[in-house]
C-alpha cells in the first residue's frame, strides 16, 4: 500500500472541543520541516509576499489565499486490433491559485469558481515556480474584487439573508507525504496491452464468427499525483497518490444493428492490485465470448413490472448515480431558504433509504479485503483532514459530504473538498461504502427473487448482472421460475429513483463489490447486490445502426450473419461507453485543454500532433439544426438601387446560411448552449467551452449580426425607410449628436476606419449613443451591450457594388435603413 | 502510363441508371491485379520499397471500393478465393427504391508523425514530449463529381478520420481502416440524401461548377520521414537558458520559449490509383514574450525559427541573441508613447508586407472563397484585371524549399489531395491570373493547381504554401526611406511611418480565437521629415480598407524577407511561408487600437530582489 504514506499529521479538528492552544508536539512538522521541500518554500515565500504586499488601493486585501500545485506524470498506452497505437507520458505542473476578498461570512466566491490557473515549471526552480504563482495571483485577487463587488450586488436584490457563511473557518494542519515515483515498465505495457487487443485473432476458442468484432482495444494507464498545498491560515499539506487500471473493451453488432459493448478494468493503487497478465486475458476472452451469446440472445420483452435484482456490481453503479451527488452540500441559490442543491435538499434527517440499509463514506478506507482503493485520501484538496461520514443511518439521512462552502446546519467542512486536477474544490465522495443489516448471501438473494415470482404469479423475472451507461443494463438474464437464465439483450431500466432507493429495495447482499473509478478525482464504490421489488424492464427501442456496407477485411472467406459495424459517431469511444471501471481514454485530451488554457493563447503550436489527431478523431454527432435561417422580410430586389439583388441572394442565403450551418455544427455536442437564443450565446461567450468559443463566437455572432441587419432594413423609398429619422431614436441622436447629419458623419466614417472585415454600431450606453465598431463578427452582446443598429462593412456586404469604395456604401446604406424598427430596438436598449 | 489509363473519371452514377452499369472507371479498366502491379511500378520507378502502410491501404482501399454499394452477390473480398453471398447491409437507404450507391471515389491518407516538444517558462522548464501517432483520413464520395455528398454546407461529410496502430500489422491496419470506412461510407450516403433533397428545393445556385475536378492520379514513393535524433537533456538546456534570458526584463510578465521538431510521413492512396509516400520535416523554436504598459495596453512579440531539422536552427548565441532583442523590444515599447491618429505614407518592412499579403491578399485567392463560401468573393469577377500596382506579382509556389539561405516551410511535393505542388502564378504584373486551386472547382477554374491542403481531420481546401511577392520596381532600402520623407513631406506629414513587425491570425501569437485576415502592428516607428531620430510608438492599428492600401503601393526595397509560420483556417492549421520586400505605401490609415482596460501586475515579478518592497505599488 502506497498510497498517501503519512509520515505525520497533525489535525485539530477532533480537538477542537477541548482547547485551541494545544501544544505542538515534537514529532510533529512544521514550517522549517516544510520549507526544506523548495516547491513548498517558494510557495510560501510568494505567499507571504502576496499576503503583505497585495493590495490596489482603494480596494480590499485579500483575508485568504491558497496556492495549490499538482504535479501530474500520466503514462498511458493503448493498442486497438491486435496493434499498439502508441504511448503517451505527460509530465507536467499546475498551479491553482484561490483569492478571497471580503470576510469569512461574506466574501468574493461566486458560482464560477474564485481562482486562476497557470502551468508551471517542471523543475524545481524558486524563482520559476514564484513566478507562475505571482501571476496566477495577480488575476486571482482582480477577479475577486470584481466578484465581491458583484456580490455585495447580488445581495442587495434579495430579501432573504444568505442560510450560511461563505467560507468555513477550519484549523490549519502540516501534513507532509512523500512524494511517490512513477515507476513503470513501458515498453512491457505497450505489448501487454497490444495482446490483449488482438485476443480475438489469437483466442484459440474462438470460432471465427466470435472473431468478427467492430473493435477490440485495450489500454494501460498509471498517474502519480503530487500535491502542494499552502493557504494563508497556515495550512501546509504534501501529498501524494499514485493510480493503475488496465482495461479491455470490445463491441460488436447483433443482425438486427443493435450495438453490443462489452468492457473489463483491473485497477488499484499498486501494480500488484492488478490482474496478472493470464487473468485479465481470461476476463477478456469471456468479454469476447459472451458477445457471441448477447448476438444471439432474443430481445427483452416489450415492458415488465416487478421484482429486479442487481448483482453487486450492478448495485455499485446505480447506487453511485442515484447517491454520489444527493449525499453532497453545496450552496443553494441566492435568496432562497434552501440548505443546499439535488434530490435530498430537503431530506436532512428523513428516511431516503429502507431502515436496514447504511451509508458512509470513509476516504481512509485506503484497502477493502486486501484491494487498493483509488478513492481513499487523507487530507481533502482544501488541506482539511478527511473525515469518515455517516450519510445514512439507519435509512435516515443524517449528514451531507462537504467541503469549506458551509450550508444551514453544516458550519464545518467534513474533509471532502475534492478538486479534479486543475479543478476548484467540491464536495464529492471518496470511498462511498453502502451496507445492509442482516445482509443475504448470493444464494439467499436468488431464491428471494424466486420467491417474489412465485408470490406474484410471475412467469418470469429478472437480473442484471452488469450495467452500462444510462442505466442500461450490459448483461440482463430473465429468470424462470425454476432458476433458469437465458441472456436478454436491448433493455432499459426505469423507475430506479430516490423513491425506488427508499421504499422498494426488498433485501440486500451481505458481500461488497469493490467498484474503483479511475475518473478525476478518483473514487471508490463499495456496494451489495439489491433486490427491488418493483422496478421497469423495458426494450430500449433504440435506433439501430446499419449493418457494415461491406465484411472485415480479413474474413472474407467465412460467409455467415455479419454482425460488426462501425460506430456512428467515434469508433473507439470507450469513455464514452463504460460508465465505471474502464479506462477513460478521453482523459488525455481533458487533461491537455486544461492544463494549456493558461497559456493556450499563445500556445496553439505545441499541441502534441497525437492529441490533436485524438481530439479530431472523435467525430461530430449531428443533433437537430438549432438555428435557421430567418426568412428575409422584403424581396431581394427591395433595396435596388441601393444595395444589389445579387448581394443580397448572396449575402442572406449564403453567407448568413453558413453562419448558421457552423454555429449549429459547434453546438452539436452541445445542447444546452444550443437551446439558448443566439442572442442569449454570445451574449455569454464564459459560458462557452473554450474547444467551440472561437467558433461560436464567429458564426453564432455571424447569425445574430445578421438577423438583426435583414430587420433594420426595409424597401427604399416607402414610408419610414430612410430619410432622417423619427420617434424617439430621432431626439436621442439630437441630444448626443447635434442633428442626424453629424450623427451620419460620425457613423460612416468611424466605420469606414475598421479595418478589414467587421461591423458599424449605434449603441447606447452609459445613458448616451455611441458609434463603435468590432472585428469579424463580434457583437456588441458579447460586451454586454445591446446594439440599436448595425451596418455590415464584410466585402460580402458591398463589393458586388461598390468594390473598395467603402465608404459610398455607408453613404448609400442610409437610404434603407428602417427606423420604425430602429425604435423599437432603441426602447428595448434603454431597458 | 498505367496512371493515365486511369485518369479519366467520367461521372459514374446518374439516377436513371441501374447499378450493373455503374462501374468505376478503376475496376473496368483494369481488373483486381492492378493494385500490385500499381506497387509494383510506382516503386521501380523511385526505387524505393512500398511500405506495408502503404500496401494495407491500398489493398483495403481497393477491396472497399469493389464492394461498397454493390449487391451481396457482385461482392469479391480480396482475400477470399470464392465470393461468398455475405449478407451486409445494403446502401439503397439514402437513395430511392433499391437502387445502390456505391462511391465514385475513395481515398486514404495517413499521416504518421513522429515529434518532440519541450517548453520551458520563466527560466524553467515546464514540458518536454515525444512520441508518435498515426491517423487517418477517409475520404468517401458518393453521386458524382457534378453532385455530390460533399456540395455546399456539407464538404465536412466528405472526410472521417481516426487513429491507427503505429507497427507493420497488415491486419489491425486493414480492420481499423475497414472501420473507418463504413463509418465514412454511412456518413456520405446521409449526407447525399440530404443534398439531393436541398438541391431539389434550391432556387439555381449562382456558381454551378461540379463538387469534384477530375484529376490526374499520381505515382510517387518516396522515402519514409527518418525517426527524430535529438539530444533531449541538451535541447532541454538550451531552451530553458534561453527563457531565463528573459529575466534580466523585469517588466516581461509572461514569457515562454518552445522547440517543436515534428518529422513526418504522409501516405495517399485513391481509387483512382494514386499513390503516394512523402516525407514533411520541421524543427521550430518560437519565443513568446508579453507586457502590460501602465495604461492597461497589452503589447507581445514573438520570435521564431525554423528549419527542416534541428541542426538547421541558428546557434545558441544567435538565438539567445534574438531572445535578448524580444526583452529589449517589449521594455522599450511599453515606455514608447501611444500612436496618434495617421492618414500618410509607411513602409511595411519585407516581414511584415510578407504577412500583409498572406492575410489581406493570399486568403482572398484561395479558390473556395469565390464559391459562396463565408468570405466571400471579392475578386471572383477580376481574373484578367489588375488588382495591384503593375510592377508587383505574386506566385505561390511550394516546389521550392528554400529562398536564399532560409528554408521556407511551406514547402510540399504533394497537397493533400494527392495533387502535385504547382508553382501558380496568381498574379503577374499586377493582373490577377488564378487562384489557389483544390479539387474544388469553381465557375472560372475547373482543376486543382496542387493547393488542397489540410491538416488531419479536415477537408481540403484551396490554400497558400509559400506565397512569393515580387516586384519590378526595388530600389534600395536607403532610397525606399528617402522616399518616405519625401512622400511624406509632399503630404504636408511631419513623419511618415515604418511598420517593423506585424502578427497576424497565422502567427503563433493570436490572443484570442484565431480571426480571418487580420493584422496587428507590433513594432512601428514614426521616420520624420525633419531628420530626427526615428520614433517608436505603440498601439498602432491599421484602419480602412486593406486592399485600398494594397493599391497604393508606390515603390518596394530590393532585398526580400521570409516569415515562416502557421496558419489556421476552415481546413485546420498548416505550415506556410510568405516572402515580400519592403514596400512604400503612398496611404495607409492608422488609429489607436482599443485598448485593454485591466491593470498591469501589482507586484514585481519575483527575482533575486524581490524581496524588497514593491515599487510600483499600488495606483
Amino acid at each position: 500500500m502506497n498510497r498517501l504514506r503519512l509520515r505525520t499529521m497533525v489535525t485539530l479538528t477532533g480537538l477542537l472541543a477541548f482547547f485551541v492552544s494545544m501544544p505542538s508536539l515534537p514529532a510533529q512538522p512544521t514550517r522549517t520541516d516544510a520549507e526544506k521541500d523548495s516547491v513548498l518554500k517558494a510557495m510560501l515565500t510568494e505567499l507571504d509576499r502576496s499576503m503583505s504586499q497585495l493590495q490596489l488601493t482603494g480596494f480590499a486585501k485579500p483575508f485568504f489565499v491558497q496556492y495549490r500545485i499538482e504535479d501530474v506524470n500520466d503514462f498511458q498506452t493503448s493498442a486497438e486490433f491486435g496493434s499498439s497505437e502508441g504511448s503517451e507520458h505527460a509530465h507536467q505542473r499546475v498551479v491553482r491559485v484561490t483569492v478571497r476578498v471580503g470576510d469569512y461570512k461574506t466574501d468574493s466566491s461566486g458560482a464560477r469558481g474564485d481562482g486562476s490557473l497557470q502551468v508551471t515549471a517542471l523543475d524545481d526552480d524558486p524563482i520559476a515556480l514564484r513566478s507562475s504563482l505571482w501571476t496566477a495571483t495577480d488575476q486571482a485577487y482582480k477577479i475577486a474584487l470584481s466578484a465581491y463587488a458583484q456580490k455585495q450586488a447580488e445581495l442587495k436584490q434579495v430579501q432573504t439573508p444568505p442560510q450560511a457563511d461563505d467560507f468555513s473557518h477550519e484549523k490549519p494542519i502540516v501534513s507532509l507525504a512523500d512524494p511517490i515515483a512513477l515507476h513503470v515498465d513501458e515498453g512491457s505495457w505497450a505489448d501487454r496491452v497490444a495482446r490483449a487487443s488482438g485476443l480475438y485473432r489469437t483466442g484459440a476458442s474462438f470460432s471465427p464468427d466470435q472473431r468478427d468484432i467492430e473493435y477490440s482495444s485495450a489500454s494501460f494507464r498509471a498517474r502519480t499525483t503530487t500535491t502542494w498545498l499552502v493557504t494563508s491560515e497556515g495550512a501546509i499539506v504534501r501529498k501524494s497518490s499514485v493510480d493503475y487500471q488496465e482495461s479491455f473493451a470490445a463491441g460488436t453488432q447483433a443482425p438486427d444493428g443493435m450495438r453490443l459493448d462489452r468492457s473489463y478494468g483491473s485497477s488499484g493503487t499498486s501494480l500488484a492490485d492488478l490482474d496478472s497478465e493470464a487473468v485479465f486475458n481470461q476476463h477478456a476472452v469471456d468479454e469476447l465470448a459472451s458477445l457471441t451469446d448477447l448476438r444471439k440472445s432474443p430481445l427483452v420483452e416489450e415492458e415488465y413490472h416487478g421484482p429486479l435484482l442487481f448483482s453487486a456490481d450492478a448495485a455499485a453503479d446505480t447506487l453511485r448515480s442515484l447517491l454520489a451527488s444527493s449525499v453532497t452540500a453545496t450552496r443553494p441559490a441566492l435568496g432562497t431558504e434552501a440548505r443546499t442543491n439535488g434530490p435530498f435538499a430537503s431530506s436532512y434527517r428523513a428516511r431516503v433509504m429502507p431502515d436496514f440499509m447504511n451509508v458512509v463514506d470513509d476516504p481512509s478506507l485506503s484497502t477493502f479485503n486486501g484491494k487498493g482503493l483509488l478513492g481513499a485520501y487523507a487530507v481533502d484538496d482544501e488541506g482539511v483532514p478527511a473525515q469518515a461520514v455517516k450519510l445514512v443511518d439507519a435509512g435516515r439521512l443524517d449528514s451531507y459530504l462537504i467541503g469549506r462552502q458551509p450550508v444551514r446546519d453544516f458550519p464545518q467542512s467534513n474533509g471532502h473538498g475534492r478538486a479534479g486536477i486543475t479543478g476548484p474544490a467540491h464536495p464529492a465522495i471518496g470511498v462511498l461504502k453502502i451496507t445492509a443489516d442482516n445482509g443475504l448471501s448470493t444464494g439467499e438473494l436468488n431464491q428471494k427473487l424466486l420467491d417474489v415470482a412465485k408470490d406474484r404469479g410471475l412467469s418470469s423475472v429478472y437480473f442484471v448482472q452488469t450495467m452500462g451507461p444510462d442505466r442500461t443494463p450490459r448483461l440482463l438474464y430473465r429468470v424462470s421460475p425454476d432458476g433458469k437464465r437465458e441472456l436478454v439483450r436491448g433493455a432499459v431500466l426505469a423507475d430506479i429513483d430516490e423513491r425506488a432507493l427508499r421504499s422498494s429495495i426488498e433485501a440486500a447482499g451481505k458481500d461488497l463489490w469493490v467498484a474503483n473509478s479511475f475518473v478525476d478525482p478518483p473514487l471508490t464504490i463499495l456496494a451489495p447486490a439489491l433486490l427491488f421489488d418493483d422496478a421497469t424492464v423495458r426494450r430500449a427501442n433504440a435506433k439501430n445502426d446499419k449493418l457494415p456496407f461491406y465484411p472485415p477485411p480479413d474474413l472474407g472467406a467465412f460467409a455467415r450473419p455479419s454482425s460488426a459495424q462501425t460506430r456512428d459517431s467515434q469508433p473507439r469511444c470507450i469513455s464514452l461507453c463504460e460508465l465505471s471501471r474502464t479506462p477513460v481514454t478521453g482523459f488525455r485530451i481533458h487533461l491537455y485543454r486544461h492544463l494549456s488554457r493558461p497559456v493556450a493563447e499563445f500556445n496553439q503550436p505545441t499541441l502534441h500532433p497525437g492529441l490533436t489527431h485524438k481530439v479530431q478523431s472523435e467525430r461530430r454527432r449531428l443533433s437537430p439544426m438549432a438555428y435557421e435561417l430567418p426568412p428575409l422580410p422584403y424581396d431581394y430586389s427591395a433595396l435596388e438601387p441601393f444595395i444589389d439583388i445579387e448581394t443580397m441572394k448572396l449575402h442572406h442565403d449564403k453567407h448568413h446560411q453558413t453562419y448558421i450551418t457552423n454555429v449549429n455544427n459547434a453546438l452539436a455536442n452541445h445542447p444546452t448552449l444550443a437551446a439558448k437564443s443566439v442572442d442569449d450565446l454570445i451574449g455569454d461567450l464564459n459560458a462557452v467551452s473554450e474547444d467551440i468559443r472561437g467558433v461560436v463566437r464567429n458564426n453564432g455572432g455571424g447569425h445574430s449580426n445578421h438577423s438583426m441587419f435583414w430587420t433594420i432594413m426595409g424597401p427604399a423609398n416607402s414610408t419610414g425607410i430612410g430619410g432622417s429619422p423619427s420617434g424617439d431614436i430621432a431626439k436621442q441622436i439630437t441630444a448626443d449628436f447635434g442633428d442626424f447629419e453629424a450623427f451620419k458623419k460620425t457613423f460612416n466614417e468611424t466605420t469606414a476606419k475598421q479595418f478589414g472585415s467587421g461591423w458599424g454600431w449605434l449603441v447606447f450606453t452609459g445613458g448616451k449613443l455611441k458609434v463603435i465598431t468590432t472585428g469579424n463578427q463580434d457583437s456588441p452582446l458579447s460586451q454586454g451591450v445591446y446594439p440599436i443598429l448595425g451596418n455590415d462593412v464584410w466585402e460580402h456586404a458591398y463589393y458586388l457594388k461598390y468594390q473598395n469604395r467603402r465608404p459610398d456604401y455607408l453613404a448609400a446604406w442610409w437610404n434603407v435603413v428602417n427606423w420604425a424598427e430602429v425604435n423599437k430596438r432603441f426602447a428595448k436598449a434603454k431597458g | 502510363m498505367l496512371s493515365q489509363k486511369l485518369r479519366a473519371l467520367t461521372p459514374i452514377h446518374s439516377k436513371g441508371q441501374s447499378w450493373r452499369r455503374i462501374v468505376s472507371p478503376l475496376r473496368s479498366a483494369v481488373p483486381a491485379v492492378v493494385l500490385p502491379l500499381l506497387l509494383l511500378s510506382a516503386a521501380a520507378q523511385t526505387q524505393q520499397p512500398v511500405p506495408v502502410v502503404l500496401e494495407a491501404m491500398t489493398g483495403e482501399l481497393h477491396r472497399a471500393f469493389t464492394s461498397l454499394g454493390k449487391s451481396p452477390s457482385a461482392v469479391s473480398p480480396a482475400s477470399s478465393p470464392a465470393p461468398p453471398a455475405i449478407p451486409v447491409a445494403d446502401a439503397t437507404s439514402a437513395a430511392s427504391a433499391d437502387e445502390p450507391l456505391p462511391p465514385y471515389f475513395l481515398s486514404y491518407t495517413v499521416r504518421d508523425t513522429n515529434y518532440v516538444s519541450i517548453r520551458a517558462l520563466y527560466g524553467a522548464l515546464a514540458e518536454s514530449s515525444a512520441g508518435r501517432t498515426r491517423s487517418a483520413d477517409i475520404q468517401v464520395r458518393v453521386g458524382d463529381p457534378k453532385l455530390d455528398n460533399t456540395h455546399g454546407t456539407h464538404r465536412g461529410s466528405a472526410v472521417n478520420s481516426l487513429q491507427l496502430p503505429l507497427g507493420d500489422d497488415r491486419a489491425a491496419l486493414a480492420r481499423s481502416l475497414w472501420l473507418a470506412t463504413n463509418t465514412g461510407y454511412g456518413n456520405a450516403l446521409d449526407n447525399y440524401l440530404r443534398v439531393q433533397t436541398e438541391a431539389e428545393v434550391r432556387a439555381k445556385e449562382e456558381d454551378t461548377s461540379p463538387d469534384f475536378s477530375q484529376q490526374a492520379a499520381q505515382n510517387h514513393i518516396g522515402a519514409v520521414a527518418p525517426s527524430i535524433v535529438i539530444d533531449h537533456a541538451a535541447w532541454e538546456q538550451r531552451v530553458r537558458e534561453l527563457s531565463r534570458i528573459f529575466r534580466d526584463y523585469p517588466d516581461v510578465y509572461e514569457n515562454m520559449v518552445f522547440l517543436t521538431v515534428q518529422n513526418e510521413t504522409d501516405y495517399f492512396a485513391s481509387s483512382e490509383g494514386s499513390q503516394i509516400v512523402a516525407s514533411h520535416l520541421q524543427a521550430r523554436i518560437v519565443a513568446v514574450a508579453v507586457t502590460r504598459a501602465v495604461d492597461g495596453m497589452d503589447l507581445f512579440r514573438e520570435q521564431t525559427f525554423e528549419a527542416e531539422t534541428i541542426d538547421g536552427l541558428p546557434t545558441q548565441a544567435v538565438l539567445a541573441s534574438a531572445v535578448r532583442d524580444l526583452g529589449k523590444s517589449l521594455e522599450a515599447l511599453r515606455k514608447a508613447p501611444v500612436t496618434e491618429p495617421f492618414d500618410g505614407p509607411a513602409i511595411l518592412s519585407g516581414r511584415a508586407a510578407a504577412v500583409f499579403f498572406h492575410e489581406v491578399l493570399g486568403h482572398r485567392l484561395e479558390g473556395q472563397r469565390q464559391r459562396g463560401d463565408e468570405e466571400g468573393q471579392t475578386f471572383t469577377k477580376d481574373v484578367g484585371k489588375p488588382i495591384l500596382p503593375d510592377f508587383l506579382s505574386v506566385a505561390d509556389d511550394p516546389t521550392v524549399d528554400n529562398f536564399g539561405s532560409t528554408w521556407l516551410s511551406g514547402s510540399y511535393q504533394y497537397d493533400d489531395e494527392g495533387q502535385k505542388a504547382e508553382r501558380v502564378d496568381l498574379i503577374q504584373g499586377g493582373v490577377l491570373k488564378t487562384f489557389l486551386m483544390s479539387r474544388l472547382p469553381i465557375a472560372s477554374f475547373g482543376a486543382s493547381n496542387g493547393h488542397g491542403r489540410a491538416e488531419s481531420g479536415h477537408v481540403p481546401t484551396g490554400r497558400q504554401g509559400n506565397l512569393i511577392v515580387t516586384s519590378t520596381k526595388s530600389i534600395p532600402d536607403s532610397e525606399l526611406r528617402q522616399q518616405l520623407i519625401d512622400e511624406a513631406k509632399k503630404q504636408g506629414k511631419p513623419y511618415g511611418l515604418y511598420f517593423e513587425d506585424i502578427s497576424s491570425g497565422f502567427a503563433v501569437t493570436q490572443r484570442s480565437s484565431p480571426q480571418a485576415f487580420q493584422v496587428i502592428p507590433l513594432v512601428v516607428w514614426r521616420v520624420y521629415v525633419d531628420g530626427r531620430s526615428d520614433e517608436l510608438v505603440r498601439g498602432v492599428s491599421i484602419v480602412g480598407t486593406p486592399l485600398a492600401a494594397m493599391k497604393s503601393i508606390i515603390a518596394t526595397g530590393d532585398k526580400s524577407e521570409v516569415f515562416n509560420g502557421e496558419c489556421g483556417a476552415e481546413s485546420g492549421t498548416i505550415p506556410v511561408s510568405a516572402v515580400a520586400p519592403a514596400m512604400l505605401l503612398s496611404t495607409i490609415e492608422t488609429q489607436r487600437q482599443p485598448q485593454g482596460t485591466a491593470r498591469p501586475p501589482i507586484l514585481l515579478i519575483p527575482g533575486d530582489d524581490s524581496q524588497a518592497p514593491a515599487t510600483k505599488g499600488a495606483q
